[in-house]
């Protein structure tokens, strides 16, 4: 493979311009959940609960669903704990409509109530920095990785947010799970909404782990 | 041919960084934007592009949202955090929602339960009793905590005013004393305003008389 990209090296400086790719971040990183200038995530769901995106029975992708159980696992709300495995038998893909959809039927044939949940879209970021601060852990669009992930192509796709501070905002993609991408509030913004305004998020509303307790 | 050579650079870069990711690689391989964008799971021909605010499927302003994700009466991050751990937590649950002695903290408290060994209350919590209970400032502060349950729902509400009185910010104190609480940046002694040759006559009178009582 290395040999191969340098046979192509002749061929690409003729090319006269590369394709439209977004641009890397500088300031973008992959890491775990603490940096190293001591930023940690808001919202520490164990890696060990992280769970990896995979198809529905048509082979589209339950990214809304993994996003769904990480939210769930972290709130220790049922619902949204099992509608990923649910849908496995069940045709993939996710919009605002069909969560809403999905969601009902379930807790219907389960017999279950139906979980407080909001959902947003759009570009307004207050309503997830809200939702972090009160430990609630949001489901988010991302149309582009900051870091370089995915080749810096565009690729619909929900993840989890797991932190929106003054500095450093971070999400958890259940492509890469194990690992949290760190970015800045713009470059959350761009990936979020792909500057076309079309952010969507899910948002539980059940509160999740107490604090770690403390002496006074 | 210029987007053929570029696509197979870019896969040979994503074959890379998929290499050096220790986590491992998404379901799809990376390719150019000419490519059809992998199908993670979000259906974004379905998202309008404006700011829309849904909560429990129907439609709503933006600051309902923000209000509920700030909690009803008391925001979430400012509640306290009643965790109650093991045997017995169901009764606990029970009078919190019930009884009238913890009728007053049933909005001050965000109240909890969980089986001993539950990924919540790691690392930190300890479960020696049935049930336990930790009650907690939103910053993890440990307020009060018991082993048992042997007063029932009035002994719980009078150890969460027991730890009201401590942490209330505005404390009344009807027997405060001014007198006894001096400013103590101020003078032992203090000289009031006069015009300079008021003391410098006095002083000129405590000499002249200290005079006279000598020589007498």
């Amino acid at each position: 493979m290395f040999y191969l990209r340098w046979l192509l090296v002749p061929l690409l400086l003729l090319c006269p311009e590369p394709p439209a790719l977004a641009p890397v971040s500088m300031t973008a990183r992959v890491a775990g959940p603490v940096l190293e200038d001591g930023t940690e995530v808001d919202l520490d769901l164990p890696a060990r609960l992280h769970v990896r995106n995979r198809g529905g029975s048509d082979g589209a992708g339950l990214c809304v669903f993994a996003s769904m159980r990480h939210s769930g696992l972290w709130a220790d709300e049922p619902v949204f704990m099992a509608m990923f495995e649910w849908m496995f038998t069940r045709p993939g893909g996710g919009y605002p409509e069909k969560v809403d959809r999905m969601v009902q039927r379930y807790c219907t044939l389960e017999g279950k109530p139906l979980p407080p949940y909001v959902q947003i879209e759009g570009s307004d970021l207050e309503p997830l920095r809200r939702a972090v601060r009160a430990g609630l852990m949001p489901g988010v669009t991302y149309y582009r990785s900051p870091t370089g992930r995915y080749g810096g192509r565009r690729i619909p796709h929900m993840v989890n947010l797991v932190a929106a501070g003054p500095k450093w905002w971070a999400i958890l993609d259940n492509n890469f799970p194990g690992t949290i991408e760190w970015m800045s509030q713009e470059e959350f913004l761009r990936s979020y909404t792909d500057g076309s305004g079309k952010g969507w998020a899910i948002i539980p509303l059940t509160p999740g782990p107490p604090p770690l307790p403390r002496n006074p | 041919m210029m987007l053929v050579c570029w696509t197979f650079y870019l896969f040979t870069l994503g074959f890379d960084a998929a290499a050096a990711d220790a986590s491992a690689a998404p379901p799809t391989s990376p390719a150019s934007d000419a490519s059809p964008a992998p199908s993670f799971g979000v259906d974004d021909s379905r998202l309008e592009g404006r700011d829309r605010y849904h909560l429990a499927g129907r439609e709503v302003a933006r600051g309902e949202v923000l209000k509920v994700l700030a909690g009803p009466n008391w925001p979430d991050v400012h509640r306290w955090r009643v965790t109650v751990i093991g045997q017995g937590r169901q009764v606990v649950l029970h009078d919190f929602a019930t009884h009238t002695a913890l009728a007053p903290w049933r909005d001050r408290c965000l109240v909890r339960g969980y089986e001993a060994g539950h990924w919540h209350l790691e690392p930190g919590f300890v479960t020696n009793g049935k049930p336990t209970i930790y009650v907690q400032a939103s910053d993890g502060t440990v307020l009060h905590r018991q082993d048992d349950y042997e007063g029932g729902p009035e002994a719980l509400a009078a150890a969460l005013a027991a730890a009201h009185q401590t942490t209330q910010l505005r404390k009344p104190r009807p027997d405060y004393k001014p007198e006894a609480d001096p400013d103590r940046r101020r003078r032992l002694f203090p000289l009031p305003r006069l015009p300079w040759s008021l003391y410098l006559g006095g002083a000129a009178v405590l000499l002249v008389l200290l005079f006279l009582w000598r020589k007498a």
